[in-house]
């Protein structure tokens, strides 16, 4: 096992690797940007290095600062995180010129990941199911009309580089289709430098499910379940849960064995995601694959009894896979809620500021994930996830009830200081959610039911 | 937190050392990182250095951090909205901007403010270069845009909660707000707004 690793990341999940090494015995360096010298990870960390001022262009996705501060405290792996460098091919080529582990799959597979249309072709030849849509990025408007004759509408129009939930557009109408174009290629070109565009049919009423997979070095590889992440709210997770409610485990299985099949075609190490789009007659289609551990993944991690964390570290280390396919079993049933200080009563504006109450919930089966402190200040240069609140259960019913019990004992506040656990309850509370028979569409009802009065 | 010092007893480093050969992120200036780079300072030439840095200040700082290996300088100042351990300020502001906008308003005897509704990044105009939303003797309404704040990578528009007519602009284009921080000194509100 690695002596030292340094994490490249902030936050909640920058805590989270810290732990995992801490139980493994390996030291960890924080990196840290001014507006973060006060968070939780910097002391929790055996070592912190600041690496720059508050805006991430130069601290946390500055290459060099980082890769020197991995050399200067002699860290011999480097944790991306996600969201950040995490899936920077660029990054992991230093690392590796620099002698460092990068903890993730190699370069290559994530440049090819990276790019959503490339995914699309390559997955498609190894047999996987993708949606009818452009075969490569899209030249023209004119060949954006030309595709959608083909695939017919509702399409949704995505950037080749995109992520995160951003850069991307559904087309109902025709009339749409260049108007919607033309805004996804500069909202592209603004946010990821890349002007590139595909597209795809759209699927109104799917379910958003995903499959975590992992593989080490020798090519043995495992699925780990599937997680739904229907409960999005503009392509933003909010609530995610393992096992998918109503999905028959031959499904979960097919998709299970879709991702390995996958995996193994491109070389992958590590853990990675799949993500599939499951229509109502139960057809499944490969949308994207992600390099980088997710913000959901304690969900896989409760109803398997697996580190992924610690499985990242020790795949990257050279280690053997910790379990075998059989030995994968799901029981029960976990839900995550992310907490993000965001005024659900204002479109969901961020609030962040002071966070002078902050009460977590406990007891039996709740864990909590979170870089928050009393006293925070919650920066407004970074993302608004506070806190993730994640719950076991023998029975999903049961683990509503617990969530729902969780997020009543959760107290956040502060001046200017909103969060969306109440928004939460209300999802938690609605009846398609209970009966498990949402789909994507389940925030904008309930957003909308609240609106009229 | 408390500041680390380069773990004593490290092995000697090359002064500088080279940076990695294929940096592709463009966007990404190279920078100087802590505890990288230049030989070790010697303690007494930091002592003098923030002595003599301290000498220069038109004011006392709050805190001031000083980092040896290579060398970050760290001011806050005091500047009265946040309590102690307000990291807020704004690191490493130019002296003489922070406290700026409390002492114009304390200037006027009955004024009126428009306070930050979040906190973030204050913006006076819609882009750089563009008009302010609204500038020093204009009478302005209430629900009338004054001004935007980033915050998390969205802009936030600020829209005035009374109406009156503007007297200072408390704080700068692109400086950080905190939640409730004035922005604007306004004469009491015309009648009848």
């Amino acid at each position: 096992m690695f002596d030292k690793v340094l994490i490249a990341n902030r936050g909640e999940i920058a805590l989270r690797v810290a732990r995992a090494c801490r139980e493994l015995g390996v030291r960890t360096v924080a990196v840290y940007s001014t507006e973060d010298r006060d968070s939780a990870v910097v002391s929790y960390a055996d070592e912190a290095v600041h690496i720059g001022p508050a805006p991430a262009r130069r601290s946390y996705l500055n290459i060099a600062a980082v890769v020197e501060a991995a050399k200067q405290t002699g860290a011999v792996a480097v944790h991306p995180g996600y969201g950040f460098l995490s899936e920077d091919p660029d990054f992991a080529e230093v690392c590796g010129q620099n002698g460092l582990v990068f903890i993730g799959p190699p370069p290559e597979v994530i440049a090819q990941f990276g790019d959503k249309s490339a995914t699309r072709r390559l997955m498609a030849a190894t047999g996987l199911p993708t949606l009818p849509g452009s075969a490569d990025p899209l030249q023209s408007a004119d060949e954006a009309l030309a595709v959608v004759e083909r695939t017919g509408l509702p399409v949704i129009i995505k950037a080749v580089a995109g992520g995160g939930g951003r850069g991307m557009k559904v087309v109902l109408d025709q009339a749409e289709l260049l108007p919607a174009y033309h805004l996804v290629v500069s909202e592209a070109q603004a946010l990821f430098g890349d002007g590139r565009l595909y597209l795809e049919r759209y699927l109104p009423a799917a379910r958003h499910i995903e499959v975590q997979i992992a593989r080490d070095t020798y090519g043995n590889a495992i699925h780990l379940g599937a997680r739904d992440c229907s409960v999005q709210r503009r392509h933003q997770k909010l609530i995610e849960e393992s096992p998918p409610p109503l999905l028959p485990d031959h499904l979960v299985a097919q998709m299970g064995e879709c991702a390995v099949t996958g995996a193994k075609a491109v070389g992958y190490e590590g853990v990675g995601t799949f993500e599939f789009l499951l229509d109502a007659d139960a057809n499944f289609y490969l949308i994207e694959v992600n390099c980088r551990i997710q913000v959901e993944h304690p969900v896989t991690e409760l109803v398997t009894g697996v580190d992924l964390v610690r499985e990242q570290l020790t795949i990257a280390a050279g280690d053997r896979l910790s379990l075998e396919q059989a030995e994968v079993s799901c029981r029960g049933v976990a839900l995550e809620c992310r907490i993000n200080v965001e005024d659900p009563d204002r479109s969901f504006t961020p609030t962040p500021g002071r966070i002078e109450e902050f009460v977590l919930p406990a007891g039996p089966f709740v864990r909590v994930d979170t870089h928050g402190y009393p006293g925070y200040r919650m920066p407004a240069s970074y993302d608004s996830l506070l806190a993730k609140l994640i719950v076991w259960a023998p029975t999903r019913d049961q683990a509503i009830a617990r969530m729902r019990r969780a997020l009543d004992e959760f107290h956040a506040s502060g001046p200017g200081v909103r969060t969306t656990a109440g928004f939460l309850r209300r999802v938690l509370a609605a009846e398609e959610f209970r009966a498990g028979t949402h789909d994507t569409g389940l925030v904008d009802r309930v957003v909308s039911a609240a609106e009229p009065q | 937190m408390t500041t680390r010092l380069p773990t004593p007893g490290r092995p000697p480093e090359p002064a500088r050392p080279p940076q990695p050969p294929s940096l592709t992120d463009s966007s990404a200036a190279p920078e100087p990182v802590d505890g990288a780079g230049g030989p070790p300072a010697d303690l007494d030439q930091v002592r003098r250095q923030a002595v003599g840095l301290l000498a220069d200040l038109e004011r006392p700082p709050r805190t001031l951090r000083i980092r040896a290996g290579a060398i970050t300088v760290d001011i806050t100042w005091p500047d009265g909205s946040g309590g102690p351990g307000d990291g807020s300020g704004g690191a490493a502001e130019p002296a003489g901007t922070g406290a700026d906008g409390v002492e114009a308003a304390a200037d006027g005897s009955a004024v009126d403010h428009l306070t930050s509704p979040a906190v973030g990044v204050f913006y006076h105009a819609r882009e750089p270069g563009a008009e302010p939303f609204v500038s020093v003797g204009e009478t302005i309404r209430t629900g009338q845009q004054v001004g935007i704040i980033e915050a998390m990578k969205l802009m936030i528009p600020v829209e005035a909660d009374r109406g009156g007519r503007v007297t200072a602009v408390l704080k700068a284009n692109g400086q950080p707000v905190e939640y409730g921080e004035p922005l604007f000194a306004l004469d009491a509100p015309p009648a009848g707004d």
